[in-house]
């Protein structure tokens, strides 16, 4: 029996190769799309899962109870102090680190190292290819480097032993040379350190330089741990008013104790699969109950041989299981082939890894497909009576035709849907392009400047300045991507419960011509007033707005560590951090007594060859300083750059419209091919009373236009709901306009009617004579 | 074997009730050979379905085997119906996708034979009927007379007791008609039960009695005076 049917439904694959097509592309795409957002998922939710001790690992973390606000960052005694005062907590590790300089017979390279204890080998599981991980860091002055930096470093030798010198002033010994980290974790270096060179500057409670991982001895007492560890911060820095507590490592990424984690965009993305995966078996069993006139004869004749209703409903529920099985296995192709390009243009790294629990789910999906596509005509078909599908071989699918309409709105009520949100998201994100920051963010050229380059800031300047590319040179510590450092500000007339936290910049007096910035009131740094280094401030519009001053020029405001002086200017408004944040109140003053603070060289250059213009530059910085590493990036890539999770869902919500739209016409190219076929006789009928062929195209198309201009009414409120959401990301934003709706609107309306138009123009000038004579 | 008390059968739309069958009384013994005749939309098909047990009558009684079967289960239908009765009809109603072994195979499929006993008994029907040399085609492949004996054939591989033909004769020429005429009387002959729809008064005379349906009631029952009890 089982061979009979895969046998009908193997022949009736061949013969009927078009709609089969349509059945296989259909799915397949679905599947596809849905096998891609499981990898990206896989991936997501594998997350520093990979450690052995997993469940254990946690991040300590703080809430300031004054803003009930979550943040990481701890000082450097904690982990210590952790391990020594709680027993259930076994290994602990504190974590700090950046881009350092790495030296190896004379060259100079900028990886990025981290600051750890030695608890750090055995907590996480980062397989060591050479050297004992218990002992690694038995000697302060060494460093274990991942294979690439080895292979960078030292080639094919061997690098244990070998001698490396960190920031011109430490030679360390390699002592483990680390298998290349895994994508899948929060970590991300080149080397590790030992915690106990940096120890006496940092092993303190001064201020929070770090991170701190502990590894608990057992899971479960968490909570009891949580409430020991919550007032320790209390008990040494009151004033910090923090709140500990223990964040689980693998719910890190999902659930980060602030921002947005990536548990949004899973929901976001399986959503999307899963309404396209709808779509597909909409067509699934849209199309084989459209073409069940078809079956009703082999149904009959099976009822008459004496098959059960039940025997039928699982024939046909196994075809389409069949078909999603095929449809699978094209599908994993499929994603096979297309993962490069998917890779770059969702910008993410999957990769296929099969396991037995993806294998499995795999399974349940297409037993979910399978059944989703098929419930329907499985039931829909068996319901027939042998003597009426028998009897009745032009027989009326009447109910059925509401379940026809009803898919083809909702099919199209999705792809409206997400062709409005790509029309949306496109204008925002257009909008954020050309949004006017308050400064030129082109043409600007941020270099990293290390100890060697600021000890050497005048005649590194001095040289580039000479250089005829370079319009002008300024420093700054922060790039315009989010300062890092901010604080309160103090004034008299300070209201003392109010909070305000503003961002402090040290740069230089270029700063403004520069970034072609513009003043609002008083006047910017000169190099006229030489106590301008000592008590000088500029200030941004908003920061006056929030400190809420009248004449602010003048006034005397002091910063929380410490230096005090006058407001001098007030520079417009300028974003100094992606729009999805509200304007940064902004306290600048110059870096003239406290090079250290500057962070980065900032050149524009002229418009042009900017490829010679990156040699020269890093020319003219060698010649000063020979052996530091010159690391540069663009100021407008590096802001571009803070919207990628933006363009992520950009690009998701086009990659999933296009399929959704596919998969659509699909469905409607089937199901008018099949109206047409069964339409015929009428049309032939009214030809010959002569209706003309503009008229019966007319008729023909009417009912999808219909149709579809209901999909459209249902999905615009849908999109409005979800766009509005998802603009409250951004504090700057656009307004939506009905553009967008009535362009996804059209533009469905035209693709639905080309893809209908042949059927239908070839139904319209077919000869009645042969319609009315095969009926 | 066959025995209808009162067979009524209504079929409602939205707006019309149309009764197709109307109180018939009507009786086949086995081993009888029965014609049914009648203008179009008479009722004989209606009859031959109910006796098929394809439908349940709206109201009235009938006993197949002596077991009062009007108000039995579609699953207990299908039981009985795989078991006792064969069917032809008058389109063939072949399964396309399906090879004449295939087709001829299904009903025995249905009954669960086991595969050795399913591909011997098909070859002996196939025999039977001549077709032997087509076994691989596909219906559409065949003449009318062939795809004919193919369906003659699926009705009697299972050895039914009873075989309802549905103007097995309606789409073939006269010499095709004949021979398929001819199987079923060879198989009448062997003892199987038969009742045949039929337009045609000379292949009516084939059988040992003529029923004439019309507007759902039995109008007379000619004996052709073969039947010997």
């Amino acid at each position: 029996m089982f061979r009979n049917i895969l046998k009908i439904f193997f022949r009736t694959i061949v013969r009927h190769r078009a709609y089969s097509l349509i059945h296989l592309l259909g799915l397949s795409i679905g599947l596809s799309s849905v096998l891609i957002i499981m990898l990206w998922i896989q991936e997501e939710i594998g997350y520093d899962r990979f450690h052995e001790n997993a469940e254990q690992l946690y991040r300590v973390a703080f809430t300031y109870r004054p803003l009930g606000l979550s943040r990481y960052h701890q000082p450097g005694a904690l982990s210590g102090y952790l391990k020594k005062h709680f027993p259930e907590i076994r290994e602990s590790t504190f974590v700090s680190g950046g881009k350092h300089k790495l030296n190896r017979n004379n060259e100079g390279f900028s990886e990025t190292g981290l600051y750890v204890e030695p608890d750090f080998f055995t907590m996480f599981s980062f397989p060591i290819l050479s050297g004992d991980p218990r002992h690694v860091f038995d000697n302060v002055n060494s460093i274990v480097i991942t294979e690439k930096l080895a292979n960078r470093l030292f080639g094919q030798s061997d690098p244990l032993g070998q001698i490396i010198t960190m920031d011109d002033n430490r030679s360390l010994a390699v002592s483990g040379v680390l298998k290349d980290i895994p994508r899948n974790t929060q970590f991300d270096f080149d080397f590790l350190v030992p915690f106990d060179l940096i120890a006496p500057y940092t092993n303190n409670w001064n201020a929070k330089s770090g991170l701190v991982y502990i590894l608990l001895d057992t899971e479960n007492r968490v909570d009891d741990v949580n409430a020991k560890i919550a007032g320790i911060i209390d008990g040494i820095r009151p004033e910090w008013e923090n709140t500990l507590f223990l964040a689980p490592l693998a719910r890190d990424r999902l659930y980060p104790v602030y921002g947005r984690g990536s548990i949004h965009y899973i929901y976001l993305f399986s959503s999307v699969a899963v309404l396209i995966l709808l779509i597909a078996c909409i067509n699934y069993m849209n199309l084989s109950t459209a073409r069940s006139e078809r079956r009703l004869k082999e149904i009959a004749i099976r009822q008459a041989m004496g098959s059960r209703r039940i025997q039928l409903i699982l024939q046909f529920l196994g075809e389409s299981l069949s078909y999603t099985v095929l449809a699978m296995i094209f599908s994993l192709l499929l994603v096979e082939i297309s993962l490069p390009a998917v890779n770059q243009f969702l910008n993410v790294h999957l990769s296929t890894r099969y396991s037995w629990p993806l294998i499995g789910l795999y399974g349940l999906i297409i037993l979910f497909t399978g059944a989703a596509a098929g419930s329907y005509p499985a039931f829909y078909l068996s319901s027939f009576t042998v003597q009426r599908a028998m009897t009745s071989a032009r027989f009326k699918t009447g109910g059925h035709a509401a379940f026809r309409k009803i898919s083809v709105i909702v099919q199209f009520g999705l792809s409206v849907l997400f062709m409005i949100s790509l029309f949306v998201i496109n204008e925002q994100m257009d909008f954020i392009r050309n949004m006017s920051l308050g400064f030129d963010q082109e043409n600007v050229i941020l270099l990293s400047a290390g100890n060697k380059i600021r000890d050497n800031l005048d005649s590194v300047r001095n040289r580039l300045l000479e250089h005829t590319g370079v319009q002008q040179v300024t420093v700054s510590s922060n790039d315009m991507t989010g300062w890092t450092n901010s604080g309160p500000v103090m004034w008299t007339g300070l209201d003392p419960d109010a909070n305000i936290e503003v961002g402090y910049n040290w740069v230089d007096e270029n700063y403004l011509n520069t970034f072609r910035m513009q003043m609002a009131d008083g006047r910017f740094f000169s190099e006229q007033f030489l106590s301008d280094a000592d008590d000088a401030f500029v200030v941004n519009e908003e920061a006056v707005r929030q400190m809420g001053m009248k004449n602010p020029v003048g006034q005397e405001i002091s910063t929380w560590f410490g230096r005090k002086g006058r407001i001098i200017g007030v520079v417009k408004d300028y974003h100094t951090a992606a729009l999805h944040e509200p304007l940064q109140p902004a306290v600048l003053m110059l870096a003239k007594h406290e090079p250290y603070q500057v962070n980065y060289l900032c050149v524009r250059i002229e418009r042009g060859n900017v490829r010679q213009m990156l040699q020269d530059l890093h020319t003219i910085v060698r010649e000063i300083v020979p052996d530091d590493p010159v690391s540069f990036k663009f100021q407008d890539a590096a802001i571009q750059a803070q919207y990628e999770t933006d363009e992520r869902v950009q690009h998701l919500i086009q990659f999933s419209s296009i399929f959704a739209l596919i998969v659509s016409c699909l469905g409607l190219l089937g199901l008018s091919a099949f109206n047409v076929q069964q339409r015929s006789r009428e049309i032939g009928v009214r030809k010959v009373l002569g209706a003309t062929v503009p008229l019966i195209a007319g008729l023909m198309a009417r009912d999808y236009f219909k149709w579809i201009l209901l999909g459209n009414v249902i999905a615009w409120p849908a999109a409005w709901i979800a766009m509005h959401k998802w603009l409250e990301n951004f504090s700057f934003r656009m307004e939506i306009t009905i553009w967008s709706f009535l362009t996804a609107g059209l533009a469905t309306m035209m693709i639905a009617l080309m893809t209908i138009g042949y059927q239908v123009m070839k139904a319209a000038m077919a000869n009645p004579v042969v319609s009315l004579r095969d009926e | 074997m066959i025995k209808t008390e009162d067979l009524k059968k209504v079929y409602t739309t939205e707006e019309v009730e149309t009764t197709a069958l109307n109180n018939v009384n009507f009786e086949v013994r086995h081993g009888e050979f029965v014609s049914i005749m009648g203008p179009s939309g008479c009722g004989k098909s209606t009859l031959l379905n109910l006796i098929g047990l394809l439908d349940n009558p709206s109201d009235g009684r009938y006993y197949f085997l002596d077991h009062e079967v009007s108000r039995y289960s579609e699953r207990q239908r299908a039981n009985l119906r795989k078991h006792n009765i064969g069917f032809v009809f008058q389109s063939f109603n072949l399964i396309d996708e399906l090879t004449v072994f295939e087709n001829i195979e299904l009903p025995l499929l249905y009954q669960k034979v086991s595969s050795s006993e399913r591909k011997k008994r098909v070859t002996e029907v196939m025999e039977q009927m001549q077709i032997m040399h087509r076994k691989n085609h596909f219906p559409q492949q065949l003449s009318g007379g062939q795809q004919q004996r193919v369906a003659v054939g699926r009705a009697v591989v299972g050895s039914p007791r009873l075989i309802l033909a549905d103007e097995p004769t309606g789409n073939l020429d006269s010499s095709h008609g004949e021979e398929v005429m001819k199987m079923l009387l060879d198989l009448n002959e062997a003892g199987t039960t038969i009742i045949m729809v039929t337009h045609s008064p000379t292949y009516a005379e084939y059988g040992h009695r003529v029923v004439h349906l019309f507007d759902g009631h039995i109008v007379t029952e000619n004996l052709n005076g073969k039947f010997h009890v």
